[in-house]
């Protein structure tokens, strides 16, 4: 009854000092809050954009939806396109191909070095991953045999000095130009470079193609073999249930989803995820130590006014409860404004201009989980901050509080 | 109000009351053994000059303050060693405090200034908002009502103050110089709204003064002089 009472007291109390005290005092304090609360989500919505990208490019590049590779005992897949016809008729599945290693090393003038020579249906590799619209020299395979290979930055160099990877690779490759590539099985084979492509995820851009009939055509012994064969399914989320379904077939191979694959960019994602943590607590000390201060101010100067309260007979409790009324009050307004601020400022804004990362293009990503999260940390917060002055407040002795 | 016995129910009794500020050397002593009783519905000034101790004194009676020794007995009841809780209490719903210096909250209305204790004591709303009405109108107020402090007069703060002292129907009206910063006029308007409340409502009223000119709306009259009694006098 007397708690309830001094809700309803306190709920007066604030009420009134809100709308009717200091109106700078009040939009100073929300616009802390909402600022705090933007700066809460920019963070990790900017890690999780990093994220988001990291893992969309390696699904565009690299593993597509879906990897199925060779069970342990063999080491490529046979009646690769038995699999390949079984994948593609399975729901979910947009597109599906196969790769397989047709060689492992190739040269130009004096320099040569080791990257994976691959043999792709050029159609169904265009429809599976991204590569082949990441052309920044010629065009992609050409299907059938021929003498043609692509090339990655990484491998081709095409001249430009300023990439880390200039100096591993054939350095001043362009197309037209021949190189050698030894095949599996030891015989080498002159290409003629037919495209170089450049994709924003480095470890992308260190493969060279080569269409599967003319691979099929220099190693008969990869015929009907697969070294592994790519998913790509219709939406992010359907892996999982697209595994499940092709785990009947009861074949010796291994299925895993792109989130598995991504195993090694864990490490970096780990990282964000230390730095979002770290930079998260920070802000939240800063907020919490905002409100504090804000509150501590707004006490010190009622102190008196807290005095005589006390001295007609508000409860403590009354009286510390109209503070953190008002620290609900000034969070619910931040967040509201913070909010605003971050998906009708900053999001649009970085859509425009995203941030300009070495993985690429990173925009803003925001979860609502997140969003919800740190607006009930925020409040806690806030109510913290709120509390710790108010409560030593209404602690001081009445005499010191009215004439001390 | 008497040093000793009376025939009427006394209100509020001290016993040999003491109060110390500080300690050892820089002790002084405000307050030295003072003892009287005050009978229901009585009108008592204090008196005394400056530093006598007549503000110390109201502060032990009104509860704001703790005695070093002796005791305050409300109705009998002693509640000199009550908890802050019970003392609170006993602010909200026995006694009433009227400041110097009006003390009104100033991001209230003349009308929420006087009803927030009977909001705190439970009162619906729209009840209190009645009583306050009422009183602010038994002290020609109530066009005033809707007013902030800062827009109203010294002197019709301080009757706003004396209504919110009111508005739990206390038994014990305390004041503390309720004209010491007021005019001639506003002074009058002041003393003769705390006389009437004293005359209708029934209320005991003891207040502070060094004006001896307010001891005319006194009944009673107590001087103090170095913390001590020095005249207890029935008028």
């Amino acid at each position: 009854m007397t708690a309830l009472r001094s809700l309803r007291v306190a709920a007066f109390l604030s009420r009134r000092a809100i709308t009717r005290g200091s109106r700078g005092i009040v939009i100073l304090t929300i616009a802390m809050m909402a600022i705090i609360y933007a700066e809460l989500m920019f963070v990790p919505s900017l890690i999780q954009g990093a994220t988001n990208e990291i893992q969309q490019e390696l699904r565009e590049y690299v593993t597509a939806s879906i990897a199925i590779t060779p069970s342990h005992s063999v080491p490529t897949i046979p009646n690769a396109a038995t699999l390949l016809h079984r994948v593609r008729s399975t729901g979910s599945v947009v597109a599906a191909t196969a790769t397989s290693i047709a060689g492992s090393e190739v040269s130009f003038g004096s320099h040569t070095n080791s990257w994976p020579v691959l043999a792709v249906d050029p159609a169904s590799y265009a429809r599976t991953f991204t590569t082949p619209r990441s052309m920044i020299e010629g065009t992609f395979l050409d299907p059938g045999v021929n003498d043609e290979i692509v090339l990655g930055i990484g491998i081709a160099g095409a001249g430009k000095t300023h990439a880390s990877t200039y100096e591993s690779s054939l350095q001043n490759v362009h197309v037209g130009d021949q190189v050698n590539v030894t095949l599996s099985g030891g015989r080498t084979h002159v290409f003629t470079v037919k495209g170089i492509y450049e994709t924003d995820l480095t470890e992308a851009n260190t493969n060279a193609f080569i269409s599967t009939a003319t691979a099929d055509s220099l190693v008969p012994a990869l015929r009907g073999r697969a070294s592994a064969i790519y998913v790509r399914t219709k939406q992010i989320g359907d892996e999982e249930a697209v595994i499940h379904e092709l785990r009947g077939d009861g074949r010796h191979v291994t299925y895993r989803s792109w989130e598995t694959l991504s195993s090694s960019v864990k490490e970096i994602t780990g990282s964000f995820d230390t730095i979002k943590s770290v930079l998260n607590a920070v802000s939240l000390i800063v907020a919490a130590i905002a409100v504090f201060i804000v509150t501590y101010v707004d006490l010190v100067n009622k102190r008196r006014t807290i005095g005589i309260e006390r001295a007609i007979g508000i409860s403590g409790r009354a009286i510390t409860l109209n503070y953190l009324l008002k620290a609900v009050v000034f969070t619910f307004f931040g967040v509201l404004f913070g909010a605003a601020l971050f998906f009708g400022g900053a999001i649009p804004l970085v859509r425009r201009h995203p941030f300009q990362f070495p993985i690429g293009p990173v925009t803003l990503s925001v979860s609502s989980n997140e969003l919800r999260s740190d607006a009930v940390i925020l409040l806690v917060v806030a109510l913290l901050g709120a509390l710790v002055p108010a409560w030593r407040a209404v602690r001081i002795r009445l005499i010191d509080a009215v004439w001390g | 109000m008497q040093g000793s016995g009376s025939s009427r129910t006394p209100a509020l009794e001290v016993r040999d009351l003491s109060r110390i500020y500080g300690t050892g050397d820089i002790a002084v002593r405000a307050l030295r053994g003072v003892s009287f009783h005050v009978a229901s519905g009585d009108m008592v000034c204090i008196m005394g000059k400056s530093g006598s101790g007549k503000s110390t004194l109201l502060r032990q009676l009104g509860l704001l303050d703790a005695p070093s020794s002796g005791q305050v007995l409300l109705d009998g009841v002693d509640v000199t060693r009550l908890r802050e809780s019970h003392r609170r209490v006993l602010r909200l719903e026995h006694l009433g405090y009227v400041f110097q210096e009006y003390a009104l909250l100033p991001e209230l209305t003349a009308e929420e200034n006087v009803y927030l204790p009977s909001l705190m004591s439970g009162t619906p709303l729209r009840q209190a908002r009645l009583q306050a009405r009422e009183l602010l109108a038994m002290l020609d107020l109530e066009n005033r009502a809707g007013r902030r402090p800062s827009e109203l007069s010294g002197g019709q703060q301080q009757r706003v103050a004396i209504a919110r002292a009111l508005i739990n129907r206390p038994a014990v009206l305390f004041a503390d110089e309720p004209t010491g910063n007021l005019d001639t006029e506003s002074s009058e308007r002041v003393m003769t709204a705390l006389t009437r409340m004293n005359d209708e409502l029934g209320v005991t009223v003891l207040f502070v003064s060094h004006d001896s000119d307010d001891q005319r709306f006194a009944k009673s009259l107590i001087v103090l002089r170095d913390g001590e009694i020095v005249s207890d006098v029935d008028r």
